[in-house]
Parts: structure tokens; C-alpha cells; sequence
């Protein structure tokens, strides 16, 4: 496919496509025709179809997930930072399968929870925020954003913790601000990779999950379909 | 082996020249790194420009107290140096833990400071790591009882560096001359870990030498030691190591630096293992205390938390050293 036509079939819809959606609906309400599921549309964005799942028990803390998640931005020519942060924590427990190593430490994935409805989309000025059109997962276009921050303080998730990347006390949303490109970046599910994610598909847990190595009935990182409950369960 | 076409620079423009000139040339200096990477095929250049024996960066001078080390001094020249004996006894005592006789004759510092990883899987070319580009590291859930504690993200190399460490906690710079000229930056800054690249072990851009390292005048009063495990006891890489540079007064430490070897992608720096000796009266609990604090952000793997006993007993012993 040409890279045209492949940017053109993913391209998303942003909040202003909306607001004309719900024009359009109101519209056609005057005119007294059925527009319910356009309405509803309108009002809140289409729930995403998958949002990446994180299981601590199964995390060894090896970030390939970042590394992975940064490799392939980067090669799409989007920001390096990893749109996935694992943070230390001393209160889990690793699955013994899987740890090979004791002494009280775990790891919390932190990926975006692709929420119902959203707070970051609706408050960002330059509609940077879109809904990729084939997954409807949220994500920032960095071409269009400003670096104005308003989705980082909309987003209700924060997480605090060590970050076992830098290995500081870091609190953070998320969403993430880029300095070298003054732009914000958030998990896209990797819209447009064939193979989808790329920490769903490189986590090393997950390989030896899946090579039947360590019994597990579901992945360390899951690409899962979204519930509703999703940002309530997802950590 | 894969054929390459071979330079000998007759000077360091000529060597840059080459290397500007000739897309992806290697510099050869000693070998004793390059040559089992040329052999196994983890590195394939088209070129080699070789520096060994270049009189502009072969030399020891001490200038107004800061010892300049040329890229290509030997191993065996720089422990031998009578300056070096006498004003930076670290480093002497650290030199014969460096290999063998054979090969500290033939290797440099620069290429100390620029090895690359021993990496089991690196080094086979059965294995498409992802330092080497591939997919996975595969000592995360394989065999890795020699890699690292701290630092690792997505690759879990250690550097095997034993100069590295000790320059670490000397302070010291190194001067890299490129097709943009000269820099000069702190040692510890030359490193990069994995979540910075994960495919190259320092700032060395392409075209770009090491020239020199610098150290600068140590304290009137500053005391360093290095201490290194290895498995085997003839001579071995570091499985870890420490150097320890300290300012001591009355036994009290007055300003140290840590610097640990064998443990990281990078030499790693334990500013943790620093704070707690610091201004402290350095007793077998305040040495206890400070190689506690050291390991306090380790994350072990599935073969290697001997190396979180082994770090701390070694900065234990080093800490009690230097306070006598």
C-alpha cells in the first residue's frame, strides 16, 4: 500500500470532527430525522476496540517493552520516548516462573488506558487528539501538536513510584512531554503496525508465554479488548 | 574473518582524514578487542585505519598537574610510567589486574575504554541481539550469570572496562577529535547506557577518535583503591569490581567517589554508596551501610544476585582500606 493511501485510511478523527458530527446530528434533529447513533457519537468518542494490558505478576522489569515501543516511534519518524513506563515497586510479588530473582521487588507497566471517554480529548486546542480510525485508540498527532500540556494535566491517571528506567522518584500522567520536539505522546496501540503492538509483541515474558515456557493463560503485556471498566481495572 | 582494506595513518590528521574519507572504517589501534570481533563477525568493515604506534597520541605528560594519556599509550606503558606510579598509585595497582602480560602489551587505554560488550550472545554470531540490531536480548530469560544489575533496559551487557572505573572516581576527561573538531567531556559522561542507545557503549560518533584522557590533580590528601572478583583467578574480566577515590582526614572521608565496574552497560557511578561514606568516620557499620546503600536499586536476574553479594563485600573492603 502506498504510503499516502495508508496514511489516508488511518487517518483518525479528531474532537473537531466530532463537534461537526454533533452539528450535523442536532441539525438533522431539527429537521426531525432519526440521528440517535450519530447523536451519541457526537457526545462521547467511540470506545477503543483493544488498550494494552498489564499483568505486574508477570513483569520482570527487563524494559524491552520501552525500548521496543521507542525503536518503532522512532523508525515512523514520531517521538523516541517510550509511550509505555515501568516503575519499581517493592510491594508485589513476581511470579516465581518467571522472576529468577527474589528481593521484594516488582514492576507496574503504566500504559495509557485508552478511556471511555477520554479527558484528554476534549480539552485539546489544536485537536491534535484523535481516534485512530481502524482500533479507535487515542493518540496524539505530532503534527499538529502544540506542547501546550493541557491533555498531560487532563489526564486523571497519574502514577508515582521510582521509574526503573532512571531509577528516580518521578511522578507522571499518561501522557508524556517530548522537549526535544515540544510535543506530547501517549500509547497508540502502534497504529499501523501490521504485527500490532510492539511491547505485546517483543516482551521476552511474552515469547516464552507463548513457546509454552512459562504456563500462563495470558500475556505479561495483553493486547486485550477495551471494557468500559478498563481504567478502573488496568493499574 | 571478511576481507576489509587496510590503512596505516602516518599521523592523527591522516588518521581522521581515512576516516572521514572511507564510510564505516574501523580504527585499529592494539586489536586485542577488535580482532575477535573481525573473527566472529560481529563487526564487518569494509576498512580498517590503523593508529598503533602514532607518536601524536602515544605519550604520558603531566602539565601544571593534570596527566594527559595519549589514546594509543599501552596498558603496560601507563603502569609502568613513573609519574603514574607516583602520583596516581590506583591506577598502578590496577594495571596488572587487567588481563595478561601478553595483551597488556599490546592493548591501549582508549581501546580499554572502547570495548565493546563480552556478551555471550553478542559475541556469537548465532545471535541477532538486540545491541546488534535484533529483536531481543536474549540473556533476559536465557543465560546471564555475567550480566548486568543496574541499568539494563531492553539489554543487559555489562562494560567490562577495569580502567573505566577507576578514571571514573579520578575525575577524569577525555578529548575525542572528529570531522567537527575536538571535545572534550567528562568520563563518565562518555558512556551511554541502553535507554539512551542501546546499540553503542559511549558517544563516539562515526569518524571520531579518542585523542586523550585527562586527570586532574588528586587532593593532597586523596586515597583511591580498586578491587576486582573474577571467576577465574589467573586473569579473568572483572565479574565486579569498585574503585573508591576519597579524600580521608583522621580516617573521616572527606569527598569520595564510587564507581563500580562489571555491574552495568555503563561503569556506574553509586552516588548511594557515596552519600553514605561521606563525611563519615568510616567503620566496619559505616562501610556495612554504604554497600547496602549500593545495591539499593538493583534488579538481579535469574543467575547473577551473586554479584549484589559480591559488590558489597568488595565495597566493604574497600571502604575499610582506605580509612586505615
Amino acid at each position: 500500500m502506498a504510503d499516502e493511501e495508508k496514511d489516508q485510511e488511518q487517518e483518525g478523527v479528531s474532537r473537531r470532527n466530532f463537534v461537526v458530527a454533533g452539528l450535523l446530528a442536532g441539525g438533522a434533529l431539527a429537521t426531525g430525522l432519526s440521528s440517535l447513533p450519530l447523536l451519541a457519537m457526537a457526545e462521547t468518542p467511540r470506545q477503543s476496540e483493544g488498550v494494552i494490558w498489564p499483568d505486574p505478576s508477570l513483569c520482570i522489569g527487563c524494559l524491552m517493552c520501552e525500548q521496543a515501543c521507542s525503536e518503532w516511534h522512532e523508525a515512523e519518524g514520531l517521538s523516541p520516548l517510550p509511550r509505555i513506563r515501568i516503575f519499581r515497586t517493592e510491594t508485589g510479588t513476581v511470579n516465581p516462573q518467571v522472576a529468577g530473582f527474589s528481593g521484594g521487588i516488582s514492576f507496574q507497566q503504566s500504559p495509557c488506558k485508552q478511556c471511555a471517554g477520554p479527558d484528554c480529548y476534549p480539552v485539546c486546542p489544536a485537536d491534535a487528539l484523535k481516534l485512530d480510525a481502524k482500533t479507535g485508540a487515542r493518540y496524539i498527532d505530532e503534527k499538529v501538536c502544540t506542547g501546550c500540556g493541557k491533555c498531560e494535566t487532563a489526564c486523571p491517571y497519574p502514577i508515582t513510584g521510582i521509574l526503573q528506567a532512571t531509577l528516580e522518584e518521578t511522578k507522571m500522567k499518561r501522557i508524556w512531554y517530548d522537549k526535544e520536539r515540544n510535543v506530547y505522546t501517549k500509547c497508540d496501540l502502534c497504529r499501523g503496525r501490521d504485527e500490532g503492538p510492539a511491547c505485546v509483541q517483543r516482551c521476552p515474558v511474552n515469547v516464552e508465554i507463548r513457546a509454552g515456557r512459562v504456563k500462563s493463560d495470558h500475556l505479561c503485556l495483553d493486547l486485550k479488548p477495551s471494557t468500559p471498566n478498563a481504567m478502573k481495572e488496568i493499574l | 574473518m571478511e576481507s576489509f582494506a587496510y590503512s596505516k595513518a602516518a599521523n592523527l590528521q591522516q588518521a581522521l582524514d581515512l576516516l572521514k574519507s572511507t564510510e564505516g572504517a574501523q580504527v585499529v589501534a592494539g586489536g586485542s578487542d577488535l580482532l575477535s570481533l573481525l573473527k566472529n563477525e560481529v563487526l564487518t568493515p569494509e576498512a580498517l585505519v590503523d593508529i598503533k604506534g602514532l607518536a601524536d597520541l602515544n605519550y604520558i605528560k603531566d602539565e601544571g598537574g593534570v596527566l594527559r594519556i595519549g589514546a594509543t599509550t599501552t596498558l603496560t606503558a601507563l603502569g609502568n610510567d613513573a609519574a603514574v606510579r607516583e602520583r596516581f598509585p590506583i591506577i598502578a595497582q590496577t594495571i596488572p589486574l587487567i588481563a595478561s602480560p601478553q595483551i597488556r602489551n599490546q592493548a591501549t587505554v582508549a581501546g580499554n575504554l572502547c570495548q565493546r560488550p563480552r556478551c555471550w550472545y553478542f559475541r556469537s554470531e548465532l545471535y541477532d541481539c538486540f545491541r546488534k540490531g535484533g529483536p531481543t536480548c536474549f540473556a533476559i530469560t536465557g543465560r546471564n550469570s555475567e550480566h548486568a544489575i543496574f541499568g539494563g533496559a531492553g539489554c543487559f551487557i555489562v562494560h567490562a572496562s577495569d580502567l573505566a572505573p577507576v578514571l571514573i572516581a579520578l575525575n577524569a576527561e577525555i578529548a575525542l577529535q572528529g570531522p567537527s573538531g575536538k571535545r572534550v567531556l567528562p568520563l563518565e559522561e562518555f558512556f551511554v547506557l541502553p535507554r539512551m542507545n542501546p546499540h553503542a557503549e559511549n558517544l563516539l560518533q562515526p569518524g571520531e577518535l579518542v585523542v586523550e584522557i585527562r586527570i586532574p590533580a588528586p587532593a593532597a590528601d586523596a586515597k583511591g583503591i580498586f578491587v576486582k572478583t573474577r571467576l577465574r583467578g589467573s586473569w579473568d574480566f572483572a565479574a565486579t569490581s569498585v574503585a573508591m577515590v576519597a579524600q580521608v582526614q583522621n580516617g573521616t572521608f572527606q569527598d569520595v567517589r564510587v564507581c563500580l565496574g562489571a555491574v552495568a552497560p555503563a561503569p556506574w557511578r553509586s552516588k548511594e554508596a557515596e552519600a553514605a561514606l561521606k563525611g563519615q568516620a568510616v567503620t566496619a557499620d559505616v562501610a556495612a551501610a554504604a554497600a547496602k546503600a549500593a545495591v539499593r536499586y538493583a534488579r538481579p536476574m535469574s543467575e547473577n544476585g551473586y554479584k549484589i553479594r559480591q559488590i558489597q563485600a568488595i565495597i566493604k573492603r574497600a571502604a575499610l582500606a582506605l580509612a586505615k
